[in-house]
């Protein structure tokens, strides 16, 4: 049995691939998988500093293909987790380094000692998307709830369901709820009926994120942060349990649970 | 003419449609040729779309075959398939698919007397899809915006129209456009565009080109 390669992606930029990216391989690799991330953003590499693994850097993944060093070599095991690995990007090269069969080629001989292959993927529609989906064997795609995001998600998925790499599956992340009550941001169902695609999960804004990726400490690892329990439920979503979507309204406490204690009790 | 328990011969419009109806695997071409040779008399100069079902065919396959059909004087009009790689070759050989020889039995309901064909198209049209017909279209599903629909003919969207559509491309003005919800600026019959200001409308709408204007009209007073 081979790992399963994932593919996280959106089109548009800044919507959080990378940041699902880690908070997924870390989620993971604390359900005890074995888990390796790939950036494939060459010449924009973050996902090392998200991770917190920048300084370990010696090979990276251009040094792979062009046969400078081994898999094994330019594999950066994290210390919090001793079955996470990352392999780099190249910083000082470009997307034309790599071609979609390398990166099927890479993969392939991960597969037989890994569970779970997460390829971050650049921004664009261009030659370092199509070399990031042509190994995967589930695409994720990331969006915001907001209408150039959206766009550019529809348009992404309308390309990996012409190269028959589908269905792919969303992530809406950065869901504002105040903004969506007050009536000023897309919901999670103006997103999904229009994107027509399976629904993964709902991660909501967390302004935490932002501090655990400067910090290099995924936001998973914060077990009381809404955003890293959303990720850890798209991690075992992943693994094929069914976890119900997060209460993200807020009105958690007493009178929900008043409110279902009368319901109930009625019955 | 002479029968067999796995392939069917039927009449169809001006063509014949033979049935393949049992997985014959890789002996499909051999029996298929046999029957070919039985019927050849009945078959001479016949028009013929071959039903494979789930039969996978690469594209030489096919092409061998046409040629051995051509060589009997029968023309292959069509392959039909629910397999996704038989389709292919089909296209790749230039032979009509399911998809392009559905036919809508009375056009003209659609305002639209010279065509008879329309293309069905069952997904999502989403952004940076162009689509380009020179039959009428129908869409089960959502026009995206960001996607392109031009066609000769009409076209009937059985979902959201958000995307750019021009129907009538080459100057059909009784070409029309029906959406389930028409929320687009980017509607067009025969060049003309649909008149701006008109506010939002979540019911089912057919734009129609009277007098040199494009206006939407409600779809509830036409009977399809």
């Amino acid at each position: 049995m081979g790992a399963k390669v994932i593919t996280v992606t959106s089109g548009k930029g800044g919507v959080g691939k990378t940041t699902t990216t880690a908070n997924l391989a870390v989620a993971l690799a604390s359900l005890g998988y074995k888990v390796t991330c790939l950036d494939s953003d060459i010449g924009l590499r973050n996902l090392d500093v998200v991770l917190g693994l920048e300084n370990r850097i010696v090979y990276d993944i251009v040094d792979i293909v062009e046969g400078r060093c081994r898999l094994k070599q330019a594999m950066i095991r994290d210390k919090r987790f001793p079955e996470l690995y990352l392999i780099p990007a190249a910083q000082t090269r470009d997307k034309s380094a790599l071609s979609p069969s390398d990166m099927v080629r890479l993969c392939d001989d991960l597969r037989p000692e890994m569970d779970w292959i997460i390829v971050d993927s650049p921004a664009g529609i261009e030659r370092g998307f199509k070399n990031a989906i042509a190994p995967a064997d589930i695409i994720l795609v990331v969006t915001n709830p907001e209408v150039s995001a959206v766009r550019d998600a529809d348009r992404i998925i309308g390309i990996i369901e012409s190269e028959e790499k589908g269905p792919a599956h969303l992530i809406i992340n950065r869901l504002n709820i105040s903004l969506v009550k007050r009536g000023d941001m897309l919901t999670a169902d103006d997103v999904i009926s229009l994107l027509a695609v399976d629904l993964l999960g709902i991660v909501p804004e967390d302004e935490n994120v932002v501090i655990s990726t400067n910090k290099g400490q995924p936001i998973v690892l914060d077990s009381h942060s809404k955003a890293g329990q959303a990720f850890m439920n798209i991690a075992r979503r992943l693994n094929g349990e069914n976890v119900p979507l997060l209460d993200l309204d807020g009105r958690n406490g007493l009178f929900k649970m008043l409110g279902k204690l009368m319901r109930e009790g009625v019955k | 003419m002479k029968k067999t328990e796995n392939i069917t011969t039927k009449g169809k419009g001006d063509k014949l449609v033979i049935t393949c109806h049992q997985h014959l695997g890789t002996e499909f071409l051999e029996e298929f040729q046999a029957y070919i040779m039985q019927n050849e008399q009945f078959l001479h100069n016949a028009k013929i779309v071959l039903d494979v079902r789930d039969l996978e065919i690469n594209a030489n396959d096919l092409f061998s075959l046409r040629n051995f059909l051509n060589d009997h004087h029968i023309s292959l009009a069509g392959v039909y398939s629910t397999r996704e790689t038989t389709n292919t070759s089909a296209r790749l050989l230039g032979i009509p698919t399911q998809s392009s020889l559905n036919v809508i039995d009375n056009p003209s309901k659609l305002g639209n007397k010279s065509l008879d064909k329309a293309v069905i198209i069952q997904r999502t049209i989403r952004s940076g899809n162009l689509i380009e017909e020179s039959c009428d279209v129908v869409v089960v599903g959502d026009v995206n915006p960001g996607s392109v629909i031009r066609s000769d003919g009409s076209v009937v969207i059985w979902g959201k129209l958000q995307g750019e559509v021009h129907a009538g491309r080459s100057g059909n003005k009784n070409a029309r456009i029906y959406a389930l919800e028409f929320n687009t600026t980017g509607a067009k019959i025969a060049g003309v565009a649909l008149e701006a200001g008109k506010k939002k409308n979540k019911e089912p709408e057919v734009a129609v080109l009277e007098e040199n204007i494009v206006r939407l009209e409600s779809w509830k007073k036409i009977i399809i």
